[in-house]
């Protein structure tokens, strides 16, 4: 399977290849105040705005370092931005399907599966992951605390 | 003879004759859907039918049409004669009666004419690939029957690939011997496909032959893009405005001549981009055209009589608003033509015209389009809501019996709410109200409902008359750049602090001398980084508010881009604009921001501005409010809130200065009138609504003006002298020059709730008071009176004073000490607090028991702070006493020495 | 009720899955054409949607191997705006309807709903 992969300070993670439309730097953050957590602004890519997310209010990362890349994924007609402190690369790989223990309940859904990779564990999320994340979002308040 | 029994030389005679015929039957009907009939049209009409179906043999028809002529006639020589509503029955009913003979003879025969059926099949706006469903269509027929013509002609594939219409005929012959087809079903069972009929013939639809050369014309000159065309052009043009921007960024050290081409560049893509924007707008007439034909057909299908008139299809309307229109439009029609308009006879014993009327109106005005449906028809059943209500427990009896028409109608809104109990299948296609309103909303427009039962019925949608461009005006907090729709802007002003009056949680500013909530943006949206500078007053529909921020950047058309999945995030967001300079504005949507800020307010507790004001001044603050010439008073402790004046459902059997019951946030309220309080005059005006909650008791204060709040200290309030009748004023204060009343609420309630008598109020469980001494202090002759009586009862010893500075002149004048000293917290003079403190600092043997008709926690807590032995709420007369009675003998316990404090819980 | 869906995206897959679903059809899927036809042959659905663009083998091939096979089957093509000539070459070929993308989940049933009824 090929897979992008992105990383935080804390952890290291895995996209499926398709339905991510590009990646770029974060060009300027428009911050939208009265957001959820999560919502980190929105981007402006070649005249059309797009919400993105910041994945580290649902994982519990410190959100205080900076989103350096954003990568843009496409679903059912609309496109998302999954905002992420770096983006390492595409790597070629086996990823055999399952969730093991270690992973809290609360990540599970998101995960698809995970290999290793230079040492770390890469986990790897569903296609459909950041807009999972955002269905989180938006029910959230009961889920940051 | 009937029709099946003629023959004919040959079939093109047949066919032409039908052909014909349902061209006269058509305009004969046209000329009688619409509000003025053609009775010219229709006359010569009838005159044909007759003289063709005679030349047939048709002499049924003939006479028929012959019986109409003759009435028509009649009418088109005395044009001043009243039309009778009979007439315009008899005319539709031959219609139908005609096209009934002739359709049931071309649907009963499957077999051995070869009489083709034409069908029209309606494509849904909304349908994306119009070239594939046609085709998918055609290829449908064809499988069942034997196409004779078809639009598109499916000549080639090509055509089916450039297909754009909205509309597909066909006209086909059956089959051999097959079984007969249901054609409706068929057609049903295609997706996208919105309405089927039968039509007359291959020819253009009648109808439209009316239409003038030039109409022709001009439709021959339009061409159909395809709505994404539209958007990719905005966005690239868009695009092409922030490339510039960076140029001219980048460029800034060249020749003026270099700058003056950017500039250039500059307005013709703002120009390209207003123009691809008002090529989004369609005239309304493009949804209105079906409408009148649907009617028809629901008509005749509920055998009412319905005309409907249309009005201002000129209109334009962003074609995007325009197509999420479409459903909600119909469903108020047909709302109309189901629940609304009555059966004919039911009618005619109302006394209205036989006919039913819909009326769909549409007109623009300042960037928003007003679209009203309505009928003459029954209005709606208030009583069968009010059940309704009741019975789905969104109401109680009672609040449903009170239940203004403005919070029913609110209801009809909800989903699954309807009157009638089986919803017939015409309006019941899963677009309620609620679908209605949910899709007016997302348009960003508003709808409301005015009906007079047995009058009729009007729905009002009000919407933006395109989503995508806005004139706005933007404006900075901190960072923040956000855009305020300048329709809502009203005045723009520098901002100064004080100009801020802080009422119970509510910051106001003046406006005119009235009222108006002002909220600091970066406060509300928790913004870092701002300076706030101007403040902007801001209107929405009956929503007033004043926006404070750090400045202007003055007023641009901006292009909106919608947010989708961030909308229910961030509800009074409506879009993001891309500003020339690449920043973005956030658009924003007043009323729902100042749903925001009311959302605040509530949750703001009266108390700490109380608390403040008493610990500063000695004295406390009062709210001036106005009703009739004069200006009153009333302390802030007892005011919850203040509001606009809203509906009051008139009570038979109340007291006389009683005007009736309000609802607030669904509880009712007392409403006392200010004027006849004030015996002021005129009842009429009255603006607004103070709330006041004073021990356990709540009501609604109606008066004329709200002004400010301001601290008045208890030295500066001179007492009224009493007289008999109604203490309502307790004492006059000067404040800026003018006389405030201070209205002195204990009396007024104990006025308005005489059962709150104290007279046989558990006499044997009272304590006996022999011996005991009481000094006691209230301004209210009444509470004077109250107490002393029901002490003096007991058995007690009761000298009592107006208010604080005499009460300590008493003490220190008296030869034997109270056990007790009994107090209220108002007074003029000298006030509870006070006299409190001094007692307890110059005699602390003696007991004080404050008896206030404030409710608030903090001025209990204040008490107690003070030293309070106990606080009690007005108006518990037994337990005043019994609380004397405990006090007294602390008191004489320990009296010389401190007492312990019996604290209150 | 069993729903065969066929798109080489696996999020669209999932989507579309998870959907259906909830609506109660069992689903299958096929990642490209020629496992659409294996499937087909093997599972025998009640309904395939099929998406018209793929590699290698294209919706349209992929249709026209199933209806060989099975010419009472019941496929809907899922195309994007812009393929118009596709789909109608699609219907020519007995695809029972279309569906565009992006699309509303209601359409994706009532399209289900009239073709299976």
């Amino acid at each position: 399977m090929q897979v992008l992969t992105f990383a935080f300070q804390e952890s290291t993670f895995a996209l499926p290849i398709e339905g991510v439309a590009e990646v770029i730097r974060t060009p300027s953050l428009t911050l939208l105040p009265g957001a959820p957590p999560g919502l980190a602004g929105l981007i402006n890519l070649r005249g059309r705005m797009i919400p993105v997310v910041d994945p580290r209010f649902y994982l519990g990362h410190d959100a205080s370092r900076p989103l350096r890349h954003v990568i843009v994924v496409m679903g059912e007609g609309e496109l998302m931005g999954l905002g992420v402190e770096e983006v390492e690369g595409i790597v070629e790989t086996p990823v055999p399907k399952g969730v093991p223990d270690i992973v809290e309940g609360r990540l599970s859904p998101l995960i698809y599966g995970y290999f290793q990779w230079g040492g770390k564990f890469v986990f790897t999320w569903h296609a459909y992951g950041p807009f999972l994340l955002w269905d989180f979002m938006d029910s959230s308040g009961e889920m940051l605390s | 003879m009937t029709f099946y029994e003629l023959t004919w030389d040959s079939p093109e005679e047949k066919e032409l004759f039908v052909a014909e015929l349902g061209d006269l039957l058509q305009t004969l009907e046209d000329s009688w859907l619409s509000g003025e009939p053609d009775v010219a049209a229709a006359f010569r009409a009838a005159h044909t039918i007759k003289g063709s179906a005679a030349m047939v043999g048709l002499d049924d028809w003939s006479s028929r049409a012959h019986n109409l002529e003759d009435r028509l006639d009649q009418i088109r020589k005395n044009p001043d004669d009243q039309l009778e509503e009979s007439l315009r029955l008899d005319v539709l009913n031959f219609v139908d009666f005609i096209r009934q003979e002739l359709n049931g003879r071309v649907n009963s025969e499957a077999n051995a004419e070869s009489s083709p059926q034409h069908w029209r099949i309606t494509l849904s706006p909304a349908c994306a690939l119009k070239g594939a469903r046609a085709f998918q269509i055609l290829q449908r027929v064809g499988e069942l029957a034997r196409i004779v013509s078809s639009r598109p002609s499916g000549e080639d594939i090509q055509e089916f690939e450039r297909f754009d219409g909205n509309t597909v005929d066909v006209s086909f012959e059956p089959i051999g011997d097959q079984p007969p087809v249901d054609w409706p079903e068929i057609f049903r069972s295609i997706p996208e496909v919105e309405e089927w009929e039968q039509i007359e013939s291959m020819e253009e639809d009648p109808k439209s032959r009316g239409t003038t050369a030039a109409q022709a014309q001009q439709r021959e000159n339009m061409i159909r893009i395809h709505p994404q065309v539209l958007e990719g052009l905005l966005d690239g043009l868009g695009e092409l405005l922030m490339r510039h921007a960076e140029l001219s960024h980048r460029l800034n050290e060249t020749s003026p001549a270099v700058k003056e081409a950017l500039d250039g560049v500059k307005q013709i893509a703002m120009n390209l981009q207003d123009m691809t924007l008002r090529a989004r707008m369609l005239p309304l007439s493009t949804l209105f055209h079906q409408y009148p034909r649907a009617v028809h057909d629901i008509a005749r299908k509920l055998s009412k009589d319905i005309t409907l008139s249309v009005e201002g299809g000129e209109t334009q309307l962003d074609r995007l608003v325009m197509d999420r229109l479409h459903e909600p439009l119909l469903h108020l029609i047909r709302n109309a033509a189901d629940h609304g308009i009555e059966t004919a006879s039911e009618r005619l014993r109302k006394g209205k015209p036989l006919a039913g009327h819909i009326f769909l109106q549409a007109s623009s005005r300042k960037g928003r389009v007003r679209i009203v449906v309505a009928d003459d028809g029954r209005g709606i059943d208030w009583n069968g809501l009010r059940n309704k209500a009741v019975a789905r427990d969104v109401m109680t009896a009672d609040q449903a019996r009170n239940a203004t028409s403005e919070s029913l109608v609110a209801m009809l809104f909800l989903p699954g709410f309807s009157t009638k109990d089986q919803v017939s299948d015409l309006s019941g296609r899963g677009v309620g109200l609620d679908v209605v309103k949910d899709t007016v909303d997302q348009l960003h427009g508003d709808i409301r409902v005015e009906s007079e039962p047995g009058r009729g019925t009007r729905f009002i949608m009000e919407l933006p008359m395109t989503m995508a461009i806005l004139s706005a005006l933007l404006i900075a907090i901190g960072p923040v750049v956000l855009g305020i729709p300048v329709l809502n802007v009203e005045r723009i002003e520098p901002w100064h602090q004080d100009d801020v009056k802080h009422t119970l949680g509510v910051d106001m500013i003046d406006d005119h001398g009235h009222p108006l909530k002002v909220t600091v943006l970066s406060q509300l949206l928790k913004i870092e980084g701002s300076d706030p500078q101007m403040v902007i007053r801001v209107q929405d529909g009956a929503v007033k508010m004043a926006f404070v921020v750090d400045t202007v950047l003055g007023q641009q058309d901006v292009v909106i881009k919608p947010l989708g999945r961030v909308m229910p995030l961030i509800p009074w967001m409506t879009g993001a604009a891309l500003l020339g300079d690449g920043r973005v504005a956030l658009m924003m949507d007043v009323k729902r921001l100042a749903e925001k800020v009311g959302h605040n307010d509530s949750t703001a507790l009266p108390e700490p501005v109380a608390a403040e004001n008493t610990r500063q001044v000695p004295g406390s603050s009062w709210l001036v409010f106005g009703v009739g010439p004069l200006y009153y008073g009333i302390s802030v402790d007892k005011v919850q809130e203040v509001l606009l004046q809203g509906p009051v459902n008139r009570i038979v059997g109340q007291h006389p200065l009683v005007e009736g019951v309000t609802m607030i946030r669904e509880e009712s309220y007392p409403v006392l009138s200010g004027k006849k309080l004030m015996d002021a005059g005129d009842l009429d005006d009255g603006g607004y609504f103070i709330v006041v909650h004073m021990s356990q008791h709540r009501f609604v204060l109606s008066v004329d003006i709200v002004k400010e709040i301001v601290p008045i200290a208890w030295s500066q309030i001179q007492p009224v002298p009493h007289h008999d009748g109604l203490e309502v004023i307790m004492g006059l204060a000067e404040v800026g020059g003018m006389v405030i009343q201070l209205v002195d609420f204990d009396a007024v309630l104990s006025e308005i709730l005489p059962n709150e008598s104290v007279a046989g109020e558990q006499k044997d469980h009272l304590p006996s008071l022999r011996g005991v001494q009481v000094f006691l202090a209230d301004d209210s002759r009444l509470a004077r009176q109250k107490l002393t009586t029901a002490l003096i009862n007991q058995g007690a010893e009761v000298t009592a004073y107006e208010e604080g500075q005499a009460l300590m002149t008493g003490l220190a004048q008296a030869q034997n000490l109270p056990h007790v000293v009994v107090t209220d917290v108002e007074m003029p003079k000298m006030d509870g607090y006070h006299l409190l403190e001094q007692v307890k600092a110059e005699f602390p043997g003696i007991s004080v028991i404050v008896h206030t008709s404030l409710d608030g926690r903090l001025s209990k807590e204040h008490c107690i702070e003070l030293g309070a032995d106990f606080v009690l709420t007005k108006w518990d007369v037994g337990e005043l006493v019994r609380r004397v009675g405990l006090a007294s003998h602390q008191g004489m316990d320990n009296k010389g020495g401190r007492t312990h404090a019996l604290i209150a819980d | 009720m069993r729903v065969l869906i066929v798109d080489d995206a696996a999020f669209m897959r999932l989507r579309l899955k998870k959907l259906l679903t909830q609506d109660g059809y069992e689903v299958e899927e096929a990642g490209n054409g020629q496992e659409a036809v294996e499937k087909y042959g093997a599972l025998h659905p009640d309904c395939v949607l099929m998406d018209i663009t793929m590699p290698e083998m294209s919706g349209i091939d992929a249709l026209k191997a199933i209806k060989a096979e099975d010419p009472g089957a019941n496929v809907i093509m899922v195309s994007a705006l812009g393929q118009q000539a596709m789909v109608i070459q699609a219907i020519q070929h007995g695809a029972r309807d279309f569906i565009v993308k992006p699309y509303e989940p209601e359409r994706v049933l009532a399209s289900l709903n009239k073709v299976l009824s």
